[in-house]
């Protein structure tokens, strides 16, 4: 995959993708946050018709993942499941049974409220409250992340985007990998999930997902 | 005009023959009066049975001219009718603006009551009690108030149909007010539905004079056999003043306070009565009324500050005191724009552009209420080029212009949120309410297929759909479509209304006191402590909790200005052919007004540095500057014409090299800013003003920007497809929050076929882009000359422009190309 970026980071190389994932070839895993599967159902439920095709463009993508990286463990950093029960959770079970041979894993986020044993049940592996993954600290919201290990944090959550601005008077916002002394924030996964401006430092790392590619700014 | 006299009618009730005529003509002289011949001709053209349209400036009894006629009727008819008995609901009057049901709801009460009819008078708006609300139902009032919105959530209760089943009149005030928006075909709805309970309801519309009153009437009363127009003859004296600063070269270029001005303004409210003071925007009044009571603090408690967000305890009591004449100067914008008297106000002052002759006409007229009182109204401009307007308004008002209203011809936004209000109430039978919908003007025109997308977008979604488990909204039994649950149900009546505002807050004292409603967007840049201007009154910040904002009062005398987002006005097309006029006139030194006379220096140094263009010219400017590239160009036709052709000449320029550019509009011209210099010459050889292939070109061009995502906002508003939030229910309102720029990209993604889209494009090239002024603009330019000039630095004409910061931008450039050249904001 040419547009993905490999980064060096607490001594380990990830590669960045546009698919807003992360891959850590060594340990053949896939790192995804906020995939908010199930969100355009609580749409519906609620009487707002968000087009359904919309959600099955999360699976696509996922599948293409899936096939083209070698993966053994997925893990998702929180926001799995958009809130309540609805229809989705049945397609995303039925779309589960598809890769027996990975292991699904959830580090569970403020959005997934669900019983535990239902995401059990679907063979799903439920962190509660954050994995170490040496060097990496997983963890949904940034501001649950200590840094009393010393590992390096992976987290979600926060859907970071940035707004760049060039000359005359112009700018444009697109969602984001940022990466910061302490810790990293990924891009939400799922479409439909929109993102928010960050405020960056001078020596944070920041790459862009523009246009399916990876960009440094 | 039709007119009543020329018709030979069949009397059933002449006038004189009415028991009822000579109780009102007593009532009349027991006050001092004498009816007006229009209100008489009125009362007979009612007992004759005509609906109908009343033409009659305010402060001339038109209240009593419509309310009369039902009311004579019912006491000819009812000898008994002095008997207090429950009669149900008789009279039933819609409102554009909730300021005008008080006024009326008193003048209502008073005639009521002097004629000794126990009839009960009430009002239904948005500040109606829960309790209020409630009775309306059980037991109507015989003569109701109330709103567009409030109509509707009438019919969203189940059993409507008792409550206007002994319904004898409609009538409409400020029809042209509500004639050429969305409000306007809500009461065309609610007509439609109300004439299937009552078909021999009345309906009278009164309206300011517009150019278009045949089509007023048509909309108003449809099919109904027997229709006129009734003018009042009478005309209004109209006196229009400049406030003109003392010195032009100190005046600034830009800007839109006109606080500079305040010295010159004082001495006009000092030597007056009442002063009404307008400003176009809420957050101009708050400057305003601060800077007035720093200035001269001897006004303290003799002004008083009115707009639509402040509480309506607090308005209703300003409009109190104005009435008492105990104010001396009140500073509003167009929430007292409309027909309330208030006797005492002798003195208008209009603070900046009107941006049309009809909205200065009626602010105009809310001084000098008296009959044969002449109105007068000063015009304070905010920068210089204002007084150019100023002095095209006084021609414009010498010719005797009148402005017309279109009326909004098959907005789905407005059916899918009617059809769920009725599915909300008693539900409705789909083939029935076709029929009544087919009979409004605004959906005359609805095609089977549209109707069948409108009914399959409420039962499943949509067309692009397959599995639809999930959804929920309305559903089908027996041919009656019904609200699927108690909690649709809930949202959707707090979602009814047209009027597109920010998710909005309240603002409480933190020892309680409610003082009115600001938006989320403004507030939620504020930290504790922060200071803001709201109300007339400097208030910190505590805290944001449940949908309400905590403040208290504080000492301190800065702090932000309380703004509101809300569209700016544009400059109606006729005031701007005026104003290209002025400019021709100037230049030949043939246009004496004051006004013009005061600006000619700056209207000479345009001319040296650049030009000034007469009717038949285009000027381009080319200016280079730090930021970029400008060029700008001044066409003279209002800034939604600008918006378009900005879009439009911006992108064909980008088909012959990939470019982005920034584009900025004001009513007299545009900029198109790029970070490199554009081939103007080169596109202007290549049908860069060709009004060729428009259409085509303006699709792909407003598709590149933000025009058809914003106005989306709109719509997805209206259909119920964004959701501002149940109050004090913010946490499950969360997991439905989406903007509808993401709804917007979602559905022309994968649901292409979405009508409401479709309507998003339509409506901008309808309303906002004004595809045919657009064509005639082309036209015009077409057909004249061209000054390209390069003046080295900003022009009088570019200067304004160039300041306004809210840009829209297009570009076809590669993203990853323009990325290259930008940054990232950095934390400071």
């Amino acid at each position: 995959m040419p547009n993905s970026k490999y980064l060096y980071i607490a001594g380990e190389w990830l590669e960045l993708l546009p698919e807003k994932a992360i891959y850590w070839s060594d340990k053949k895993i896939l790192i995804i946050a906020d995939t908010h599967f199930g969100k355009v159902g609580t749409f519906r439920q609620a009487g707002i018709p968000i087009p359904h095709k919309l959600a099955c463009s999360n699976f696509d993508k996922l599948n293409h993942l899936l096939n083209q990286k070698l993966v053994e463990r997925c893990i998702v950093l929180g926001d799995l499941f958009h809130s309540k029960m609805n229809g989705q959770w049945n397609i995303l079970n039925d779309w589960l049974k598809q890769y027996p041979d990975i292991s699904f894993e959830l580090v569970m986020g403020n959005h997934d409220i669900l019983e535990v044993n239902w995401y059990e049940e679907t063979g799903i592996l439920v962190h509660k409250k954050f994995l170490i993954e040496p060097p990496f600290y997983l963890v949904h919201d940034p501001e649950h992340y200590t840094n009393s290990h010393g590992y390096y944090g992976l987290c979600g959550h926060v859907h970071p985007g940035v707004k760049l601005t060039g000359k005359a008077q112009r700018s444009v916002r697109l969602p984001c990998f940022y990466f910061g002394s302490k810790y990293s924030i990924l891009p939400a996964f799922g479409a439909f999930t929109g993102f928010v401006n960050m405020l960056t430092k001078k020596d944070d790392r920041v790459f862009v997902i523009a246009e399916n590619q990876i960009i440094k700014v | 005009m039709k007119n009543y006299n020329s018709r030979l009618i069949e009397r059933e009730n002449t006038l004189p023959d009415n028991t009822a005529y000579q109780t009102m003509l007593d009532w009349f002289s027991s006050r001092g009066w004498k009816p007006f011949s229009y209100q008489e001709q009125m009362w007979q053209a009612y007992l004759d049975g005509f609906s109908g349209i009343l033409n009659a400036p305010t402060g001339t009894g038109k209240t009593l001219a419509v309310v009369i006629p039902p009311l004579m009727k019912w006491m000819h008819d009812h000898a008994d009718y002095r008997k207090r008995k429950p009669n149900g609901l008789k009279i039933l009057w819609i409102t554009p603006l909730r300021a005008l049901a008080r006024d009326t709801e008193k003048v209502i009460s008073t005639l009521l009551d002097e004629l000794g009819i126990p009839w009960e008078v009430l009002r239904r708006t948005g500040d109606a009690s829960a309790s209020v609300k409630q009775r309306i139902g059980k037991r109507p009032p015989e003569v109701l108030i109330t709103t567009p919105e409030s109509l509707h959530l009438m019919l969203a209760r189940k059993g409507h149909e008792m409550t206007f089943n002994t319904l004898k009149a409609v009538i409409v005030d400020e029809w042209h007010e509500l004639l050429g928006s969305k409000r306007g075909v809500q009461v065309e709805l609610a007509l439609s539905r109300i004439r299937q309970i009552r078909s021999d309801l009345k309906t009278w519309g009164l309206s300011a004079t517009i150019g278009n009153f045949e089509t007023a009437l048509e909309v108003l009363v449809g099919s109904a056999e027997k229709q006129m127009i009734i003018p009042s003859g009478m005309e209004k004296k109209i006196e229009v003043n400049s406030v003109i600063p003392d010195e032009i070269e100190k005046f600034p270029w830009a800007g839109h306070l006109g606080i500079h001005l305040l010295e010159k303004v004082y001495p006009v409210i000092k030597k007056s009565g009442t002063t009404l003071l307008f400003t176009n925007t809420r957050s101009q009044t708050e400057i305003w009324y601060n800077r007035i009571l720093e200035t001269y603090p001897e006004l303290a408690g003799r002004m008083a500050i009115h707009h639509g967000s402040i509480s309506s305890d607090i308005r209703g009591w300003v409009e109190d005191a104005l009435h008492a004449g105990s104010l001396q100067l009140v500073i509003c914008t167009s929430s007292l724009d409309l027909g309330v008297d208030f006797s005492p106000v002798d003195t208008v002052i209009q603070v900046g552009s009107p941006k049309g002759v009809d909205r200065f006409l009626q602010r105009a007229g809310r001084s000098g209420h008296q009959p044969g009182a002449v109105s007068r109204i000063w015009f304070v401009p905010t920068h210089a080029l204002e007084l150019l307007e100023a002095a095209a308004l006084k021609t414009a008002m010498a010719e005797g212009f009148i402005e017309s209203r279109e009326p909004v011809i098959n907005p789905l936004d407005v059916l899918v949120q009617y059809l769920l209000t009725l599915a909300t109430g008693d539900g409705f039978d789909q083939k029935r309410i076709y029929h009544e919908i087919r009979s409004t003007y605004a959906f005359k025109g609805l095609t089977e297929g549209e109707w069948e997308w409108v009914l399959k977008f409420l039962l499943t979604g949509g067309n692009a759909l397959k599995r639809y488990e999930d959804y929920s909204r309305v559903y089908e039994e027996n041919g009656l479509y019904q609200i699927s649950g108690r909690r649709i149900a809930k949202r959707h009546r707090m979602s009814i209304g047209t009027i597109v505002g920010d998710p909005s807050l309240q603002v409480k004292y933190i020892t309680g006191g409610y003082l009115g409603s600001i938006e989320e967007s403004f507030i939620s840049k504020m930290r504790k402590g922060d200071v803001f201007l709201f109300a007339g009154r400097y208030l910190e910040f505590i805290r944001i909790k449940d949908l309400t904002v905590y403040v208290r009062k504080t000492k301190k005398k800065k702090g932000a200005t309380s703004r509101w987002m809300g569209g700016r006005m544009a400059l109606s097309s006729r005031l701007s052919e005026m104003i290209r006029t002025t400019i021709r006139k100037a230049k030949d030194g043939i246009e004496d007004s004051i006004e013009v006379k005061t600006i000619q220096p700056i209207l000479d140094l345009q001319e040296k540095l650049s030009a000034l263009p007469r009717e038949n010219e285009l000027l381009i400017e080319k200016i280079q500057s730090k930021e970029g590239f400008h060029l700008f160009f001044y066409p003279f036709e209002g800034r939604l014409v600008h918006e378009g052709l900005a879009s439009l000449f911006a992108w064909r320029i980008s088909r012959i090299q990939p470019i982005s550019f920034s584009l900025a509009m004001n009513d007299y011209g545009f900029e198109l800013l790029s970070d490199r210099e554009a081939p103007l010459e080169e596109a202007i050889c290549n049908r860069l003003f060709s009004a060729d292939q428009l259409s085509g070109d303006i699709h792909s061009s407003i598709n590149s920007t933000e025009m058809a995502r914003r106005h989306f906002r709109e719509i997805a508003r209206i259909s119920g497809l964004v959701f501002q939030g149940y109050p004090g229910n913010s946490v499950s309102g969360k997991h439905l929050q989406a903007s509808s720029q993401m709804i917007f990209e979602v559905f022309q993604k994968h649901d292409p076929g979405n009508l409401l889209v479709k309507q998003t494009f339509r409506e901008i090239m309808n309303f906002q882009l004004k595809e045919t002024h657009l064509r005639r603009a082309l036209e015009r330019i077409n057909h004249g000359k061209l000054l390209v000039k390069e003046p080295g630095k900003a022009t009088p004409f570019a200067f304004p422009i160039m300041v306004d910061r809210l840009r829209d931008e297009l570009t076809s450039e590669k993203l990853y190309d323009r990325i290259r050249r930008m940054q990232r904001q950095l934390q400071k």
